[in-house]
């Protein structure tokens, strides 16, 4: 609610300037250097519109239906995938989707590579922050707040309309793409998404290459779903996690209590520090790894170091309290009394991430795996501290 | 006043406050209660949080001119 609240302030200052508001400073994606913008109006035969941004320049949109329209998008006759991916550009979920649709009902035995890269762009759509794929309504949504109703942002015309977009049909997915991703430079940390995105198409490629026919057609194996579960689970956290670069971004979340602005209060023993902040609600709960920002007087730019959290507690006067086991430097960095301090969320770290599908991967195929012996999963019975409760709860 | 109505949307449920009053308490009008107050306080950081992002994109954008 409170957010809700705060995405209305940015709304309205919209609405009253007729003017699209940041809510982001930082690009929420990345795109490749290659764009392939897709189009399909659905219907018996359904019709497939592609524009192409290649080597700096715009090949304008073409269409045709049916199987003519598939090779548009990916017409190699060798039945080969590209060495780099290129970025499907599509206006909505609802447009992939019917895109789907359409490679399975025109190319059912899967004869054309096409059909694995639309659906490699599916996958990667379900790894937020994937450069893959860009689903322009929900990019922009993460951009920019418009002066219009929250629902009609669903609806590229919107976008087209409040960012007095020049062109038209699939071209303007491309400007689209390009303006939301340029505007001053993506999220650094966006890079390890481009990479992890880079990893999973070399495999894709030796899938295609060993694989028959319509091999992406097939179901994965429970191992295989486990880990690509796992592998989007990953993507969310990392994600989430990389908006908080935004400082805009990061003032949004102060009203969710994910990141909490505190002053030093005291510092009540060697390696902890106590903070007071204003601010009603913290998701932090006693034990949570968490990374303070900070910065003295003199220094430029902020400092971040990891911490935990160790007690919570109310001042009188309605204020909270929050003590934090940080490392020796920060303590003495932080020994003044009023410096300000953010309190976010702990780093996430891509290679332990990458390691823990590995242990997880070798765990699924272990002789014992529940999965892999297809007994069912033995019944873990224990208590719950009621805190775990009300935060699941909350 | 419909317009206002569908922007708003369901944001402001359930907090007694107007359409008309939440977009005159964002743009900087006084509360006049404490639970109006408490809405106007967050109203008023998306507010100037839409008004320093575009102070930060237009320092970015003098920076790359000097530059």
């Amino acid at each position: 609610m409170t957010i809700e609240v705060f995405d209305l302030g940015m709304r309205l200052r919209a609405m009253s300037t007729k003017s699209v508001q940041h809510r982001m400073v930082h690009a929420p994606i990345a795109i490749q250097s290659s764009l392939v913008a897709v189009g399909v109006t659905p219907g018996k035969t359904p019709k497939i519109s592609v524009s192409r941004f290649e080597g700096n320049k715009l090949t304008s949109s073409t269409s045709a239906h049916g199987l003519d329209g598939l090779k548009l998008i990916h017409s190699n006759s060798e039945n080969s995938l590209p060495s780099v991916y290129p970025t499907l550009v599509v206006a909505s979920r609802d447009q992939l989707r019917l895109l789907s649709e359409a490679v399975m009902s025109l190319d059912p035995e899967g004869k054309y590579a096409v059909g694995a890269l639309v659906e490699w762009a599916v996958q990667r759509s379900q790894h937020p922050g994937s450069t893959a794929i860009t689903i322009i309504t929900e990019a922009c949504s993460r951009r920019w707040v418009t002066g219009a109703p929250q629902a009609a942002e669903g609806n590229i015309a919107t976008w087209r309309s409040w960012l007095a977009v020049g062109s038209t049909g699939t071209d303007s997915l491309i400007e689209l793409a390009q303006r939301v991703s340029d505007d001053h430079g993506p999220l650094e940390a966006l890079a390890n998404m481009k990479a992890d995105d880079g990893r999973q198409w070399a495999n894709w490629l030796r899938r295609h290459k060993d694989g028959k026919s319509g091999w992406w057609r097939a179901w994965d194996s429970p191992i295989f779903a486990a880990l690509g579960y796992q592998s989007r689970a990953d993507a969310a956290e990392l994600y989430e996690r990389a908006l908080l670069e935004d400082p805009i971004w990061q003032e949004r979340l102060t009203h969710s209590g994910t990141v909490v602005r505190c002053t030093v209060e005291s510092r009540p023993n060697v390696g902890q520090v106590r903070l007071v902040t204003d601010q009603p609600v913290t998701r932090y709960r006693p034990g949570a790894d968490v990374t303070v920002v900070y910065s003295n007087l003199l220094q430029t730019p902020s400092s971040e170091d990891k911490a935990q959290v160790l007690s919570l507690s109310a001042t009188e006067d309605g204020k909270m309290m929050m003590t934090l086991s940080v490392p020796a430097k920060v303590a003495s960095a932080l020994s003044s009394y009023g410096t300000n301090i953010s309190v976010l969320p702990g780093r996430v770290d891509p290679g332990l991430q990458a390691r823990g599908r590995g242990n997880l991967s070798k765990r699924l195929r272990s002789s014992d795996s529940w999965l892999v012996t297809g007994a069912s999963k033995p019944k873990i019975q224990r208590s719950v501290p009621l805190d775990v409760i009300i935060a699941a709860a909350e | 006043m419909d317009d206002l109505l569908a922007v708003i949307g369901h944001a402001l449920r359930g907090t007694g406050i107007t359409p008309e009053r939440a977009y005159a308490l964002a743009s900087g009008e006084e509360p006049e209660t404490e639970h109006e107050r408490r809405v106007a306080y967050v109203l008023r950081s998306g507010w100037t949080a839409a008004e320093r992002s575009e102070s930060m994109l237009a320092t970015k954008d003098g920076d790359e001119v000097a530059a």
